[in-house]
């Protein structure tokens, strides 16, 4: 493997290579239209695409690529793989055992240097292992073998020969992935988007971003600890200090490995607010390489939208895609609340309903069964400025989120927000404590998963016109300060710029940071 | 897959087309060998015999791809001698290999639940997988949401993965903790659990509509409870279950001791203890423990000395006479 080199400036397939997992350009959502919006925003730079997807996709694309994007290549977690038809037997393959090693050493708190190990094994010139080689072969028998022995040997054997080949599986594809070549490398995610990123920083040289929605690992960490169809095959009861190592635990190290890796990688980790970097902290980033980047809205476009009139029949919307983390069902059950004290409300949810089709089968049930069939209206995905005119409050019930847009766009159009202490909802809603002028709140925050309380909120804001105008100006006030879509691409131009400048001669700072 | 069993199983179809492939080749090496037959004559006959044999074998061989694989090779190769090899190989196989061990292998291979409870625990315990560390390794729960985050996140991923209505406050608290991601994770849980009940809620239904077996209906009648206590269903959807349950189970009461128990233990939800107690006046058998303690209960929450006094009965009665424990001064 070639040590980081970075003369290859004059041949590139683009300025930045964003690399995202699970999302642009497939799926219609917050961050898809975050990154849309980062492409188009730089038009003097080009880019480079990599979706990370589980297998290749069906479905259309919901994003047009624009035309500053040179370059656009998807990698595959999930190939097939077609074993060979004689295995030789015999001794353990020596190289099986050091990936054994390295991988085992992965689990156990490695980070980079661990990684760039792993990348040297499978990819070591005249010598390298193909994406069969890695998972059926020889080879991955002794690999499988030596890490079961050495890491989980109390744990089921089968059991684990199947998650390791899952688990791994995305690993070895994206260290057999073709990279583009480009200046800078810009991960939207730790994982797997970042280990991408984390590779081609080792191989080029080149330096590696990484811009933080959600944190991808505790996202992970919450599903994995919750997942059913993870086998528990270690009886710990309900200790929580047992050390044996099962395959729940395997699958968490294995996203806690690829977190710390990127942040070893990264020259600079931003995520949108400030508390998501206390949880990028714990994962082990330098503090010293976190910058906060707020997302911003196009004022304008927003800010001209037409309000609704006090007159119009009382309308609540959540705008969001119709999915278990939006828990559309809490809003449901909210607006069930709100009706008994306001009789004639609406209620629209606003946003893409094929994404969960069993979900939103709930979701219609519920409605039926609340007595909501004449309330609740579903519109699928919808130009949200064109609806602005028919809202009087905005509902977001999520369970999770980062910084959502829908709060800023409402916010930029003066309509006050009924939001769930999530991500930086109570920041967009309330304000930072350093807010100088104090601006005032722009709508409620309330409890997760708590409809009564959600419901309560709403009718409070539709039956009140003078509160709902102050609350909604206070956040068209807070909006144009701090969330201006201008602002937040100078922040990116000038990053980009500072990241991508030619470097003539190797930075021997960066080969400093990678040694072991 | 492979099934080996199966092809341990039926040899005959595999002897039988490598009977035939050996016939075909011996003849062609005999017209070969006596010159009836020009060289070239006997390689296409050889060359149709493999052809043949791979058209018509693989269908044969379908559960087995190795064995099929292998036969080609040695029919190409050695011919009759091949053949004949093949068969040997075939029929040591299926008499060495028994296709029912065979087929629980690779049953258990699969992840398939074949083997007895007992040998399952023996070889989880000899493999320490079947071991919990003594008690003062179970951590006060509760104390736990203010543990380092890990430990707080793996709480509630118990949590989530076997919850008990006991730690509905836990849950409760951590839905307030000032840690965000905490907060996040408790209503992640939160709901998945409340579909989860919804879900058992409505298969319980579902199985008791359709169902006529009497202990999948109890099962469906307990889920209905469980879910209905879980604290995630409305409390008037949660009435509503319990009260389904009980109307049911009162019809079934007599079915069974366990039928009989759940119907008392869905009558104590209701509180309907004068039931209780009239149930017990009605039968005159032995009951178990469960079903005893809520007798006493429902005495005790009407009020029912003469009852109570009743159902301690002939011990008192001897105790006062032999001016024992419970003789009055």
């Amino acid at each position: 493997m070639r040590a980081a080199d970075s003369s290859q400036v004059g041949e590139i397939d683009a300025d930045i290579c964003i690399i995202v997992e699970g999302c642009y350009p497939y799926i219609n959502g917050g961050v898809s239209s975050w990154i849309d919006w980062l492409l188009r925003g730089n038009p003097q730079s080009t880019f480079a695409v990599v979706p990370i997807l589980s297998q290749r996709e069906s479905r259309p694309m919901k994003y047009e690529l624009p035309a500053n994007v040179t370059c656009y290549r998807e990698l595959y977690l999930n190939r097939p793989v077609t074993p060979p038809l004689w295995l030789s037997r015999g001794k353990s393959d020596p190289k099986g055992i050091r990936l054994a090693e390295a991988l085992t050493e992965l689990l156990h708190g490695g980070g980079l240097a661990t990684f760039r190990r792993i990348a040297e094994i499978v990819n070591e010139p005249n010598h390298e292992l193909t994406y069969r080689d890695l998972l059926a072969s020889g080879l991955s028998w002794t690999a499988v073998q030596a890490m079961y022995k050495s890491s989980m040997p109390q744990a089921s054997f089968l059991h684990f020969f199947w998650a390791w080949r899952s688990l791994f599986g995305g690993l070895f594809a994206t260290l057999k992935f073709s990279i583009p070549r480009a200046r800078a490398y810009h991960a939207i995610s730790t994982g797997y988007a970042g280990l991408l990123a984390s590779r081609a920083g080792l191989e080029t040289g080149r330096p590696v971003l990484l811009t933080e929605h959600g944190i991808y690992t505790n996202e992970r960490r919450i599903e994995i600890l919750m997942a059913e169809w993870i086998s528990d095959t270690i009886d710990k009861g309900l200790s929580l200090e047992d050390d044996r190592i099962d395959l729940r635990d395997m699958w968490m190290r294995a996203f806690d490995a690829y977190a710390r890796i990127c942040y070893e990688a990264c020259d600079t980790i931003l995520t949108l607010y400030e508390d998501n970097q206390r949880l990028q902290l714990a994962l082990g980033a330098d503090r010293g390489r976190l910058q906060v980047a707020a997302n911003g809205i196009d004022l304008e476009r927003f800010g001209n939208a037409v309000s609704a009139r006090p007159g119009d029949p009382p309308t609540v919307g959540l705008i969001g895609r119709v999915v278990p983390i939006k828990d559309v069902k809490c809003f449901i059950q909210a607006v069930y609340f709100a009706r008994q004290k306001v009789p004639d409300i609406r209620a629209l949810v606003l946003g893409a309903t094929d994404e969960d089709k069993s979900y939103f089968a709930e979701c219609q049930t519920l409605v039926r069964d609340l007595d909501l069939d004449d309330v609740v209206t579903f519109t699928g995905p919808v130009k949200i400025t064109e609806y602005f005119s028919k809202l009087h409050v905005i509902a977001l019930t999520s369970l999770s989120e980062a910084q959502p847009l829908v709060l800023l766009e409402a916010g930029a159009a003066a309509i006050p927000c009924v939001a769930t202490d999530v991500g930086s909802c109570r920041e967009i809603v309330e304000g930072r404590s350093s807010e100088d002028p104090a601006l005032g709140p722009g709508g409620r925050v309330t409890e997760l998963v708590n409809p009564k309380q959600i419901g309560s909120a709403i009718a409070e804001l539709l039956l009140d016109d003078k509160l709902r105008e102050t609350l909604g100006q206070a956040l068209q006030s807070r909006v144009r300060a701090y969330y201006g879509s201008e602002q937040a691409l100078e922040n990116y131009r000038a990053l980009y710029a500072r990241h991508t400048r030619a470097v003539p001669q190797p930075n021997p700072d960066r080969r400093e940071r990678w040694r072991a | 897959m492979l099934d080996r069993a199966g092809a341990a199983d039926r040899p005959i179809g595999k002897l039988t087309t490598l009977s035939l492939a050996a016939i075909c080749e011996t003849a062609t090496l005999f017209l070969a060998w006596s010159h009836d037959a020009a060289i070239a004559a006997a390689l296409a006959g050889h060359l149709a015999t493999v052809v043949g044999f791979g058209l018509f074998g693989s269908r044969v061989f379908a559960a087995d791809r190795i064995l099929f694989h292998l036969s080609l090779m040695s029919i190409a190769i050695a011919g009759p001698i091949g053949a004949l090899g093949m068969m040997f190989v075939v029929a040591w196989l299926w008499m060495r290999l028994p296709g029912a061990d065979l087929n629980a292998w690779y049953r258990r291979l699969s992840g398939g639940q074949d083997e007895a409870p007992a040998v399952r625990l023996h070889e989880q315990i000899l493999q320490a997988r079947s071991f919990r560390p003594g008690r003062h390794a179970v951590d006060h729960l509760p104390s736990l949401l203010h543990a380092p985050l890990p430990k707080q996140q793996a709480l509630l991923g118990l949590i989530g993965l076997d919850y008990h209505p006991e730690y509905a406050g836990l849950l409760r608290e951590a839905l307030h903790s000032e840690e965000p991601s905490i907060r996040a994770h408790a209503a992640a849980v939160s709901v998945k659990l409340r579909a989860k009940f919804k879900d058992e809620l409505k298969a319980a239904r579902l199985c008791i509509a359709e169902s006529q077996d009497p202990s999948r209906r109890m099962n469906a009648l307990a889920r209905m409870r469980a879910a209905a206590d879980s604290g995630f269903l409305d409390e008037a959807e949660a009435a509503a279950a319990r009260a389904e349950a009980l109307t049911c189970c009162s019809a079934h009461r007599d079915y069974s001791p366990e039928w009989h128990l759940l119907y008392l233990r869905l009558s104590a939800d209701h509180e309907q203890w004068s039931s209780i107690r009239d149930d017990f006046k009605r039968r005159r058998e032995p009951f178990n423990a469960g079903a005893k303690e809520l007798y006493i209960r429902s005495l005790i929450e009407l009020g029912d000395a003469p009852g109570i006094n009743e159902l301690i009965g002939p011990t008192r009665s001897s105790s006062i006479a032999s001016g024992g424990a419970y003789a009055c001064g």
